[in-house]
């Protein structure tokens, strides 16, 4: 019969307090003697591990205050004359007290300090009393499974404090991960204790993956303090998955598998010689300790939340949606920039459009009408309209003055890239992959030589990078482009988000503040500029920044995840002819008849990449 | 304010201790087992504690002492907070004495719960004081963990070994190891389910392994 390793240790150090070896403990579970050896050997040792002893002068002074103590209650001071009374009836009093004592305790968290503290937030001095309230509660329930199920309700609790501080654009401080945690491990402890309860082992299953989904979004959002609890929670919720619904699963991830980020791969996965899998060319541990790895299969491609450790190590998590292509991979996703038109509870209006919100949209602050913001949405999978997964600020792009620009690049990977984590060489500048930078890998490998679009910021000459998506192109490798802020002309070189690139003489310098793309030619160290097209003016400031995958073409009406834009003459068109399946970065304004209209369109890929990653296109029509 | 409560739903049996290699027995298949003699014993003890009997209470208060003392030292490791809150305890424990019902298991599984939770009083107020927590203090002035925590273990300085652990994973340790609980009572001191203490001691032992050289063990 199996049995739980913990199980098996505690039967061994009952066994070894009984007098008996640890030799005669191995010989009993001769399968799990190399585990069990090292454990028990230091279990004797710290059980033979002598005792510190308090000083003589301060236990004989103690003694006195506990004597003085006694003398008093037993001559009856008044303290000890209440409790003989209540002594003397002791049977019949006792319960009353107990239950008096109950109520009021009960009732003092009803009433006063506890009802301000019952909307505390994590950041509130009244956020304990709060925590504290809810334990009281749990005194008074005396059914252990009513009592699990009372604390995965306070678990959620505690998401929705989580929500509501990243929606005030609040770090998630560690008190509230830290009782989430809590939490969650009571409640498996007593499923643990409960195999027959089926549909509270159900309800912990679906309330951790949940937690988890929504914990790895927020890692950016996770106040430096409060990383060490955060990574305890997330891999002790991931754990509680694999284990079935106990924390406690045989291959089981450690929180400082997570401390270096968390990170989004998507790429054809292969395994390698060693042992290991490439997801889109990044090498990856992928086991059992990922959830959903039982779907895998090497040529296949898929979406994974990778763990990165403090050392750079990657282990994939979870297999996002199942494999791309499939009916379950939630289809592509799609980003837009843009000022907010309205918001409400039900969705988020830009450029004329309205995204929904789900139950499951991520949302790092409060925002307001006019703010400019980034919205992730993912098409719905037959004809089903797409639905926001994140808002977020939009990425910096503000004055020329500012210390952090957001930029587009365009270039080729220069060097092994499938092991080094932490900076890429990219078109000859080095882009940190920060603890949170998604990898799009899906139309192509990303190795030395493969074309990539990155988009990053440069934070007083870091250059960190947010997104990097591999392009189904074979552009030339001393080709690199930029879309960025022009930030002035300095000593001979334009400065475009804080990058040099020498101009040609025959380009007049654009307008400070102008969002410009400019196609460079790199010559050792330099970018020269072989041509510059003004985006949007200072003046104009207001586009809509959208990237999607073409899904359909009619005419000029092109639909792409995020819905319809018109690519007009009038627009500034760049790259190759545009087909479907192929993924575009595109600026817009709404036109006078509310349809969005294209100012500057970038089509990214040569050619469609693979057609069933990205789920239900229409073919091209013919001409 | 955290109050020490010592429910009737905590009422069960203790546990007897298995023949060799047999598996734990299900707690409700097994509802009636009778408390050790020497648990017995401590009770009526206890009884005559409860009568402000002064030799019944020095004769506590020798044996839970300097087991508090120890307790509170493994936890923060700052021999003056020790102290003082071993003597708080004993205080409380006397004060509380009345209020003890016999439940089959250890008097000291109740002496522990107060210890316990004066303990988590103690780190609350020091938190809100903007206090330096001692225990991390150590933990992060240690240049090799690893080193440092087996001297420490060969010196039997386990304290120190004991500082990489987490609070809870400490507290199993030293109860279960150092003063010799067994799980139910261990469970009843922490509040946790008796489940819940097994995969603790597992965790914490395994946690302990990982800080130490493997080969010296």
């Amino acid at each position: 019969m199996f049995k739980r390793f913990s199980s098996v240790l505690d039967e061994c150090l009952v066994a070894l307090s009984r007098g008996d070896t640890v030799e005669q403990c191995l010989a009993r579970y001769p399968r799990q003697a190399r585990r069990l050896r090292p454990v028990l050997t230091l279990a004797t040792r710290v059980q033979a591990s002598p005792r510190v002893a308090p000083r003589v002068q301060a236990q004989e002074q103690s003694w006195r205050l506990v004597r003085e103590r006694a003398h008093q209650l037993r001559t009856g001071s008044r303290r000890a004359a209440t409790r003989t009374v209540v002594s003397a009836y002791g049977g019949l009093l006792k319960p009353a007290a107990v239950m008096l004592g109950a109520v009021l305790l009960v009732g003092s968290f009803s009433g006063g300090l506890a009802y301000a503290s019952q909307d505390a937030m994590p950041d509130s001095p009244l956020y304990s009393v709060k925590l504290a309230g809810e334990d009281v509660r749990l005194w008074f329930v005396f059914d252990d499974t009513r009592e699990a199920e009372i604390l995965l309700d306070q678990s959620n609790q505690r998401v929705e404090e989580i929500r509501g501080m990243v929606s005030q654009g609040k770090t998630i401080p560690s008190n509230v991960l830290s009782d989430l945690h809590d939490r969650n491990e009571r409640a498996s402890d007593i499923l643990a204790e409960k195999p027959q309860e089926t549909g509270l082992r159900a309800r912990i299953l679906t309330q951790a993956q949940q937690q988890e989904d929504l914990l790895v979004a927020l890692w950016p959002q996770v106040s430096d303090g409060a990383r060490g609890t955060y990574t305890e929670t997330v891999a002790f919720l991931h754990n509680t998955q694999l284990g079935g619904g106990s924390g406690a699963a045989v291959s089981a991830v450690r929180p400082e598998d997570l401390l270096g980020g968390i990170l989004n791969i998507s790429g054809q996965v292969q395994q390698l010689e060693n042992g290991n899998w490439s997801i889109g060319g990044v090498e990856v541990n992928v086991d059992d300790r990922t959830i959903g790895n039982a779907a895998l299969e090497a040529g296949a491609s898929a979406r994974f939340v990778v763990a990165r450790s403090s050392n750079g190590r990657l282990q994939a998590l979870s297999l996002i949606g199942g494999l791309l292509g499939s009916p379950d991979s939630g289809g592509s996703s799609a980003i837009v920039s843009g000022a907010i038109e309205s918001i409400t509870d039900e969705g988020i209006t830009v450029g004329g459009t309205l995204y929904a919100f789900s139950s499951s949209t991520v949302r790092t602050q409060s925002f307001k009408t006019g703010q400019k913001v980034q919205i992730t949405v993912q098409a719905g999978n037959a004809g089903n309209s797409p639905i926001v997964q994140s808002v977020k600020p939009a990425a910096v792009s503000g004055p020329s003055s500012a210390q952090v620009q957001a930029f587009t690049f365009e270039g080729t990977i220069e060097g092994d890239v499938s092991r080094s984590t932490n900076e890429w060489m990219i078109g000859g500048l080095e882009f940190q992959i920060a603890d949170s930078t998604a990898v799009d890998a899906t139309a192509g490998d990303a190795k030395d030589g493969a074309r990539v679009q990155v988009e990053a910021i440069n934070d007083g000459g870091d250059l960190q990078a947010t997104r990097v998506s591999v392009l189904a192109t074979d552009a030339p490798a001393n080709e690199v482009s930029i879309i960025g802020k022009f930030e002035g002309f300095e000593d001979g070189v334009w400065i475009v988000a804080g990058l040099p690139i020498v101009p040609p003489d025959s380009i007049d310098d654009p307008e400070l503040d102008a969002l410009v793309s400019v196609e460079t030619e790199r010559v050792g160290n330099d970018l020269n500029a072989t041509s510059l097209v003004v985006v949007e003016t200072a003046e104009q400031e207001g586009l809509i920044r959208m990237q999607g995958t073409i899904k359909a073409i009619d005419g000029t009406r092109w639909t792409l995840e995020f819905g319809q834009v018109r690519v007009s003459s009038t627009a500034e068109v760049i790259g190759s002819e545009a087909g479907v399946g192929q993924r575009a970065l595109m600026w817009s304004e709404p036109g006078v008849d509310g349809q969005l209209q294209a100012v500057y369109v970038r089509v990214l890929d040569d050619q469609s990449i693979v057609t069933s990653i990205i789920g239900n296109v229409t073919p091209t029509p013919e001409p | 304010m955290r109050v020490a409560i010592w429910a009737p739903e905590l009422t069960r049996s203790i546990e007897e201790p298995r023949p060799a290699g047999q598996p734990a027995a299900n707690a409700s298949a097994n509802p009636a087992v009778q408390p050790k003699e020497e648990v017995l014993a401590e009770w009526e003890l206890v009884r005559r504690a409860q009568q402000y009997d002064e030799d019944a209470i020095q004769a506590i208060y020798t044996t839970y002492y300097p087991k508090i003392y120890n307790y509170a030292f493994m936890q923060m490791g700052d021999v003056q907070a020790a102290e003082d809150l071993a003597s708080d305890v004993m205080l409380k424990m006397i004060e509380a004495i009345n209020t003890y019902k016999f439940q089959g298991l250890p008097f000291g599984a109740w002496v522990f719960r107060i210890a316990r939770n004066r303990l988590i009083d103690l780190h609350r107020r020091r938190k809100r004081r903007g206090e330096v927590d001692l225990s991390e203090t150590m933990s992060s002035a240690l240049a090799n963990p690893q080193v440092l925590a087996e001297r420490a273990l060969e010196r039997g300085q386990i304290q120190v070994a004991l500082k990489h652990l987490t609070p809870e994973q400490r507290q199993v340790i030293v109860l279960k190891f150092i003063e010799g609980f067994d799980n139910r009572s261990v469970g009843k001191i922490l509040g946790r389910s008796e489940g819940a203490i097994k995969s603790l001691q597992h965790r914490a032992l395994a946690a302990l392994r990982r800080i130490l050289q493997p080969d010296k063990i």
